[in-house]
């Protein structure tokens, strides 16, 4: 008797037990039948041209989801305000954002000030944040937790310090390289590239790394490249965005330091490799990072893009990356489905498992990762079309090697 | 104390005693965060209030240079990103409280502010605007390359600072120091305009006339041109300097790109559309550069859906009223009286 | 650097200026006395105005003194000090073109001629003193004495803007009065006044020498009204000194005479 009586006491306990465990609310933004997210991107002032199709783009994939019937009975909707690229006015739409319409989600935060002035704002909300429209600093963090960090950030763009990282991998894993001169400017995405090769250096034995520092849109680098050249590297970073490239790689030809070079993905555009195609023949080689693949595994994914696209972002950049952003929001969506749809649970699902991007690489959010693109492909600079008049060659970038994460270059 | 519009008279201010309007105004801006709680109005409108307010500061001490001393100045932006480095610094790396930054950050960009007054003696018109021009370029320059102090291009993002030597940040405050910081940008505000207000009302201010209308009469009455010159920069440094150490403290964020030539040129125009001369006036100007388009156009679908064409009408907006209020649009005050006055005549 | 005589309130000697290569003023000595309403006279491009550019330190003479006996009683050599200490000596001017500020009213200008009075600083001012506030209440009270005096306290607060020509005279006038002067120099004060105006003003010059025992110095070109109000008198041509006397010696003068109307016999 006394043994029935505390088997069924167990088994009461427990069942109270599973039924009393706390009710899950929703979060803010979200109804029976809708779900609200927004972003602050610039459609006026200089970033317009880019503000405004990445806002395209992200529109054209939440109409294609929501179309179809959205997420586990919910559509999509989507609300932005112009901030002009300004942080003060990026703050003030942001709040608006989080505190006035009560968005769920942030998709696609956009500019470095806004961001900038804005990273406070996002972690003491705790609103979750998807994809961000630059690659500063701040939004690397390898290991994030729920109370400092940056838990609730999911940043897709490549991310300097990451970028970095996979240079370093390249130039040892592919090219073997055991003493790697790097060249960077002053400027956030010099600093923050030279951050990340120095963090993979420490990771790895037996490489060094010689630094050299010039001037950001500087017009002569002749010292640094000189002191590289001295140092008898093996390899070369470049770590220079699309204003001082060209310099750079202008003199490592003029003083024929003849070692292969490798650069960021924001330089890999015809019109960049145009400006010192012609000076490397013969010398050496430069590659560049890419996080996005138009190739035939992914034509699928480019085909479904452009018949949902207006026909002027058929091959836009900028409306592809919004098209991802939106993408990586609706993958946390989809695993949240049938649960309870709070922070806690979408943080959850993006953490659960690697997410593909469906034009380029896997992002793992798991164990607070937040460290942006983790694969990148290579590609190489090459000789385009002959120009008669002036006897020179364009540029053009050629696909090398195919999307690869740190771990799989470094094999 | 206020005035019944039907026995206005001429000349007179509508509310008598002009320490309780600049009160009454104070109390009216620092009630904004509770009608954002209230939701009377968007939490994110007392953002946008408070640029209106840091920027007014540093307009305030412009127009004291430029409206009543006539000299001009196109590096107020400058000035103010500097303080708001320092000042960010002070409490962020060095962990100092508030008040010790934001003292140092206003000397050291005043001084630098005097130093260039002294060489304005030197060069007049254009040249001292493009000599101030200069120094705040360098200076922004010095903001993107300098980054172990500034964070370089990307921005420097810091938290709360300590307030009143002993109140320590800790997240869970998180409300109570973004309305503090709030109320701080208010009562400075107010400080200001009544300092302004004291001095231009005065023999200072009189003086700094002077220098404007005449240099000979000036120096003929006794002025000295240096001394008041000096004063002129120097005060115009200082809000400069105190509106960038509040800028950055409420937005806990700076970059170098915040710091141009653009931000000058709005102040300019904002004293100009606003009101030379005058302080509600300053305010109104300001409002109508950096608010218009966020809180007052963006209620109209039209221009929150172009919001470039919101920019557009906001130029056009202050075009016009450089060509039919070149005296400011706080004058319409002025003119809406002697339409009262009027009115009354006729009945 | 000798001390004045009792009488003797301005003393110039030697005063010469050039610029360019061109003497303005040459080698030219004349004395005012206390008390006394003098004239400077010459045709057009005597070097008049230089001449008080001079005397009030917004030229600095290449050679020759300057001395002026201040109203603290004190001799001083004024072409060592700057143009803005000349008026706490008890020395002011005023000008041709009138230079007020329009965008203040009238009093306010007044108070600009009070200015190195004001001993409060910047601090006190800013905070509104008990001692501000004092300070503003008195030079008010005396500037808005003497715009009485003068006949026009009636329209004190409005506005410099837009008022007219003899108006504008007197205002200046009475912003040279606030410093209680010793000597007033008077810029072509006849300039653009009808005749009416003129005798008035005239009338109000010997008033204003009464009232604050004061030394008057007339530059000017309007004989009528030098003839009519001076004590005595110094004509200057080409920088040069002329001659010097009361105004019926020096309308007798004949130097003064061929360099006014020319000589008789032309050569």
């Amino acid at each position: 008797m006394k043994k029935i009586l505390v088997v069924l006491l167990s088994a009461l306990m427990l069942t109270l037990g599973l039924t009393s465990c706390k009710k899950e609310v929703v979060s803010q933004g979200v109804t029976k039948t809708e779900v609200l997210i927004g972003n602050c991107a610039a459609t006026s002032g200089n970033l317009a041209n880019v503000g405004g199709p990445f806002i395209a783009g992200l529109e054209a994939y939440l109409k294609y989801v929501n179309d179809a019937g959205g997420v586990a009975g919910r559509k999509i909707k989507f609300v932005h305000k112009d901030d002009g690229f300004v942080a003060e006015a990026g703050l003030a739409c942001t709040q608006e954002m989080i505190n006035d319409n009560k968005v769920f989600s942030l998709v696609g935060h956009f500019g470095t000030p806004t961001v900038g002035a804005t990273m406070n704002l996002l972690k003491e909300t705790g609103v979750p944040a998807v994809y961000f429209a630059t690659g500063i600093g701040q939004l690397y963090d390898e290991k994030a937790t729920e109370e400092e960090g940056n838990y609730n950030l999911f940043p897709v763009q490549p991310i300097y310090k990451t970028e970095g990282r996979i240079m370093v991998a390249r130039a040892v894993g592919d090219f073997k390289a055991k003493k790697i001169g790097i060249i960077y400017t002053n400027d956030d995405a010099g600093k923050d590239l030279l951050a990340g090769a120095k963090t993979q250096v420490a990771a790895l034995t037996g490489i060094t790394l010689v630094e050299q520092q010039v001037a950001y849109g500087s017009t002569d680098v002749s010292a640094a490249v000189t002191s590289i050249k001295n140092a008898n590297v093996d390899f070369i970073i470049a770590a220079s965005n699309q204003v001082t490239i060209a310099t750079i790689i202008k003199e490592l030809a003029a003083q024929s330091v003849n070692k292969d070079v490798i650069t960021t993905y924001v330089n890999v555009a015809p019109a960049y490799a145009s400006l010192f195609i012609n000076e490397i023949q013969g010398k050496f080689d430069v590659y560049g990072n890419g996080w996005v693949a138009f190739d035939a595994t992914h034509k699928a994914a480019l085909d479904l893009y452009q018949s949902k696209i207006d026909a002027k972002y058929a091959v836009n950049a900028y409306a592809i990356t919004g098209w991802i952003a939106a993408y990586y929001f609706v993958e946390g969506l989809k695993r949240v489905d049938k649960k309870t749809l709070n922070w806690d649970n979408f943080r959850t699902a993006m953490e659960s498992a690697p997410i593909t991007n469906p034009f380029g690489g896997v992002i793992d959010f798991k164990n607070g990762q937040r460290l942006g693109t983790m694969e990148m492909n290579l590609s190489k600079a090459a000789l385009g079309a002959l120009n008669a008049e002036t006897n020179l060659y364009a540029g053009v970038w050629t696909n090398v090697k195919d999307l690869e994460s740190i771990e799989s270059i470094l094999k | 104390m206020i005035k019944k519009l039907s026995s206005y008279k001429k000349g007179q201010p509508l509310i008598k005693n002009a320490y309780m309007s600049y009160a009454l105004f104070g109390l009216f801006l620092a009630l904004m965060p509770l009608f954002g709680y209230l939701g009377i109005i968007k939490s994110s409108y007392v953002t946008i209030i408070a640029s209106v307010i840091y920027y007014s500061i540093a307009a305030l001490g412009l127009n004291v240079l430029l409206g009543w001393t006539g000299l001009i100045s196109l590096g107020t932006a400058g000035f103010m990103g500097l303080a708001a480095y320092i000042s960010a610094y002070i409490t962020y790396n060095m962990h100092l409280p508030f008040e010790i930054a934001l003292v140092t950050a206003v000397v050291v960009s005043t001084l630098l502010g005097v130093l260039v007054g002294y060489i304005s003696l030197r060069i007049e018109g254009i040249y001292l605007a493009i000599a101030t021009l200069a120094v705040a370029e360098i200076l922004r320059k010095t903001f993107e390359v300098f980054d172990p102090f500034t964070g370089g291009a990307s921005g420097k993002p810091i938290s709360y600072p300590t307030l009143f030597f002993f109140y320590k940040y800790s997240r869970a405050d998180l409300k109570i120091f973004e309305t503090l910081l709030y109320l701080i940008l208010v009562l400075f505000l107010i400080a200001v305009m009544i300092l302004v207000h004291n001095l231009m009302k005065g023999q200072v201010g009189r003086a700094l006339n002077a220098l404007r209308g005449s240099e000979a009469a000036a120096q003929a009455m006794g002025i000295n041109l240096l001394k008041y010159r000096l004063f002129a920069f120097g005060f115009a440094s200082a809000t400069a300097s105190l509106a960038g150490v509040l800028y950055v403290h409420y937005n806990r964020y700076t970059n170098p790109d915040r710091w141009l030539l653009a931000l000058s040129l709005n102040l300019v125009a904002a004293i100009i559309i606003g009101g030379v001369r005058n302080i509600y006036g300053t305010i109104l100007g300001v409002f109508i550069v950096v608010a218009t388009k966020d809180m007052v156009l963006a209620q109209i679908p039209y221009f929150a859906n172009n919001p470039n064409f919101a920019l557009m009408f906001n130029g056009i907006l202050i075009i016009l009223i450089i060509l039919y209020y070149p005296y400011g649009l706080i004058r319409i005050g002025a003119d809406l009286k002697k339409l009262v006055v009027k009115i009354k005549e006729k009945f | 650097m000798d001390e004045l005589q009792n009488k003797t309130v301005l003393s110039i000697q030697d005063l010469s200026i050039s610029f360019g290569g061109i003497k303005a003023v040459d080698h030219l000595s004349f004395d005012v006395d206390e008390g006394e309403i003098f004239g400077l006279i010459g045709p057009n491009g005597a070097g008049k105005t230089t001449v008080f550019n001079c005397i009030t330190q917004f030229y600095k003479p290449n050679h020759g003194s300057i001395r002026f006996k201040s109203k603290q009683g004190k001799t001083i050599e004024l072409t060592t000090h700057k143009v803005h200490e000349v008026i706490g000596y008890g020395l002011v001017r005023t000008f041709q073109n009138v230079e007020l500020i329009k965008e203040l009213s009238i009093l306010d200008n007044v108070l600009i001629g009070g200015h190195i009075d004001f001993k409060t600083s910047f601090i006190g001012q800013a905070f509104n003193t008990k001692k501000s506030k004092a300070e503003e209440a008195l030079y008010r009270q005396e500037a808005i004495e003497i715009l009485t005096f003068l006949g026009i306290a009636d329209r004190k607060d409005w506005l410099v803007y837009g008022q007219p020509y003899g108006i504008l005279k007197k205002i200046e006038l009475a912003r040279s009065l606030m410093c209680k002067p010793k000597l007033i120099i008077l810029d072509e004060p006849a300039a653009g006044l009808n005749d009416l105006e003129t005798l008035d003003f005239a009338k109000v010059i010997r008033q204003i020498r009464q009232r604050y025992n004061c030394s008057i110095l007339l530059v000017e070109h309007d004989m009528r009204l030098v003839m009519d109000v001076c004590d005595r008198i110094c004509a200057i041509n080409f920088g040069k000194f002329l001659a010097v006397g009361t105004p019926g010696q020096i309308q007798k003068s004949p130097t003064v005479q061929a360099a006014y109307l020319g000589t008789e016999n032309p050569a």
